[in-house]
């Protein structure tokens, strides 16, 4: 576990927007310097838990602390955020949100800035209106990179990227954490959370379902997976083994989910004679498809 | 902080003052296509002379247009990009404040653009030696400045947390204002008429009508009806509606949510 102190603290915070529960009493620590993903599907909460973190929206109960004080406009100095939706003004240009950067942060940093227009191959003179989506998107990285923020909040980053700009921000946000600074993420591309992020938590419909270090969750579930010259075969009886979480079967192919150490149930399955037999960390995705309730088969299955 | 500001007003006003170029060249065109560049035929006798306060009138009467396209800047801000304003490091009503600030700079830009072309047009059919200045006229102008400011209160406080649909609101200000002044002055039957006076009473128009003074023998009125108060207390009534429209979106300022 990191034992660093909280830079963002989230405290039973819970949001609801008429009677729809956006999210419910969240609590998640994000460690200082560390890479934060949270993860979720449509509507878990992730973009309102991201406004209400930056003030963007009022938590109807609940806190937020930024170095265990409340969030002040002055945070906002070394603060950056880049929403899921461009909220760039389209009447104006690259260069003009780049001025607009400079005459707003005390931290600008305009070599930095041109750095990444570069990088991203963005025409300054361009009005944002006119910008694809991936470049509006990308304009938005690049004015959230130049301040030298502390922390980053970015809401989907990668979103209508090219796979090039894509990876671009990946080590854009490695980087960044490399240099201290404390970066808080979602992406519904779970490789690249996987890859980039140190801690993740997954949301749904609202509530927390699983939060920890992503190594640690990976290895804390083992998958044994097995291919057959056949149908995959029954399980008959390992099915109620408590350190089985759930059991996927697709054709030839058998993949058992499996609490802690997964060598007796390799043994197990092993005497069903599969042509080949192999036993993995369980990836986030894995973990992620589990803990939404979206795992593709169920016990009654086994 | 302010450079959007900045940008959105110059905007406005480089519009603005096209707009008001082509006007200035038509009217040009015009009279020179009648002869009259030079020929100003006003009497001259002395008790015959052009009010600078009614070319206050005529500038302001204008420049409400500008007003009323560019009085929405908080609601422009709050079609899609709160994100971007409210994670600067400023308070919101520091922000809104500064928005303030611009659009009213605007709004007097616009006044003076204005009152400067019709300057130049007069002077062009060779009247500016008609040109009098009256012993209210810094306090006509100060009224028909804060006469616009008034409606861009109203225009604030009526969009402030609408969104995209703040122009629209601001044009159906604009509309409000006449029909309100027009059943006052119709004298509807009660509860009718009671409801459109004291609606009026809030109708920056009832404020903005200029009187040719002293003697108030001809009146400019931009409305429906007017007060025959005195001109300290029109500018009193327009002030207080103008800060009441300001105080009003920013209290919704702060209280919205991206």
């Amino acid at each position: 576990m990191n034992d660093s102190p909280a830079k963002i603290a989230i405290d039973r915070l819970t949001k609801r927007y008429g009677s729809t529960l956006a999210v419910d009493s969240l609590t998640v620590d994000v460690p200082k310097g560390s890479i934060f993903g949270l993860l979720g599907t449509n509507g878990a909460g992730k973009t309102t838990t991201f406004k209400c973190l930056l003030g963007l929206a009022r938590p109807t109960s609940g806190t937020v602390t930024i170095d265990g004080k409340p969030l002040t406009p002055e945070n906002f100095e070394r603060l950056s955020y880049v929403p899921e939706r461009c909220a760039l003004y389209e009447w104006m240009t690259g260069a003009q949100h780049l001025e607009l950067q400079r005459r707003s942060f005390k931290y600008y940093d305009g070599r930095r800035a041109d750095e990444l227009m570069d990088l991203f191959g963005l025409d300054r003179r361009k009005k944002i209106g006119k910008y694809s989506k991936g470049q509006q998107t990308a304009m938005a990285l690049v004015l959230a990179f130049s301040i030298r923020p502390d922390i980053l909040v970015l809401d989907e980053p990668a979103s209508g990227l090219d796979p090039v700009h894509q990876r671009h921000v990946l080590d854009l946000i490695i980087g960044e954490a490399a240099g201290g600074s404390t970066i808080i993420f979602s992406s519904h591309q779970i490789g690249q959370v996987e890859r980039a992020a140190d801690r993740v938590a997954i949301m749904h419909k609202g509530t927390l379902r699983l939060t920890g270090e992503v190594e640690q969750l990976k290895a804390d579930v083992k998958v044994v997976e097995a291919t057959f010259d056949s149908e995959a075969p029954q399980l008959n009886g390992l099915g109620t083994d408590p350190r089985i979480g759930y059991v996927m079967r697709a054709g030839k192919l058998l993949r058992v989910y499996v609490g802690g150490d997964a060598g007796e149930i390799a043994k197990a399955i092993s005497a069903k004679g599969p042509r080949s037999l192999r036993v993995l960390d369980q990836n986030l995705e894995d973990i992620f498809l589990s803990t939404v309730g979206a795992a593709p088969l169920n016990e009654a299955e086994y | 902080m302010y450079y959007t500001d900045l940008l959105r007003v110059r905007n406005g006003l480089f519009v603005y003052a096209i707009v008001i170029a082509g006007v200035f060249a038509l009217s040009v065109f015009t009279l020179a296509l009648n002869g009259m560049l030079g020929q100003w035929h006003m009497q001259a006798a002395s008790d015959r002379h052009l009010d600078l306060d009614a070319l206050f009138a005529m500038a302001t009467f204008s420049a409400m247009f500008f007003t009323f396209a560019m009085g929405t800047g908080l609601s422009c801000e709050n079609s899609g990009h709160l994100p971007v304003k409210w994670t600067k490091p400023v308070s919101r009503v520091r922000a809104a404040l500064t928005t303030f600030a611009f659009d009213a700079a605007g709004i007097i830009a616009a006044v003076a653009l204005t009152f400067v072309t019709i300057v130049a047009i007069i002077a062009l059919v060779g009247g500016a030696s008609f040109i009098r200045a009256t012993p209210d006229s810094a306090e006509q102008l100060a009224r028909f400045i804060v006469y616009l400011l008034a409606f861009y209160g109203l225009i604030a406080a009526a969009g402030a947390s609408l969104g995209g649909r703040g122009r629209a609101v601001s044009w159906a200000i604009l509309g409000g204002s006449l029909l309100i002044g027009g059943f006052d002055a119709s004298a509807l039957p009660k509860p009718w008429g009671t409801i459109f006076t004291l609606l009026d009473y809030l109708n920056p128009m009832r404020y903005g009508s200029y009187h040719d003074s002293p003697s108030k023998s001809e009146t400019i009125q931009f409305g429906m009806t007017s007060t025959n108060l005195a001109l300290g207390v029109d500018i009193a009534a327009l002030c207080l509606l103008a800060a009441a429209g300001l105080i009003a979106a920013l209290l919704q300022w702060r209280r919205l949510e991206a």
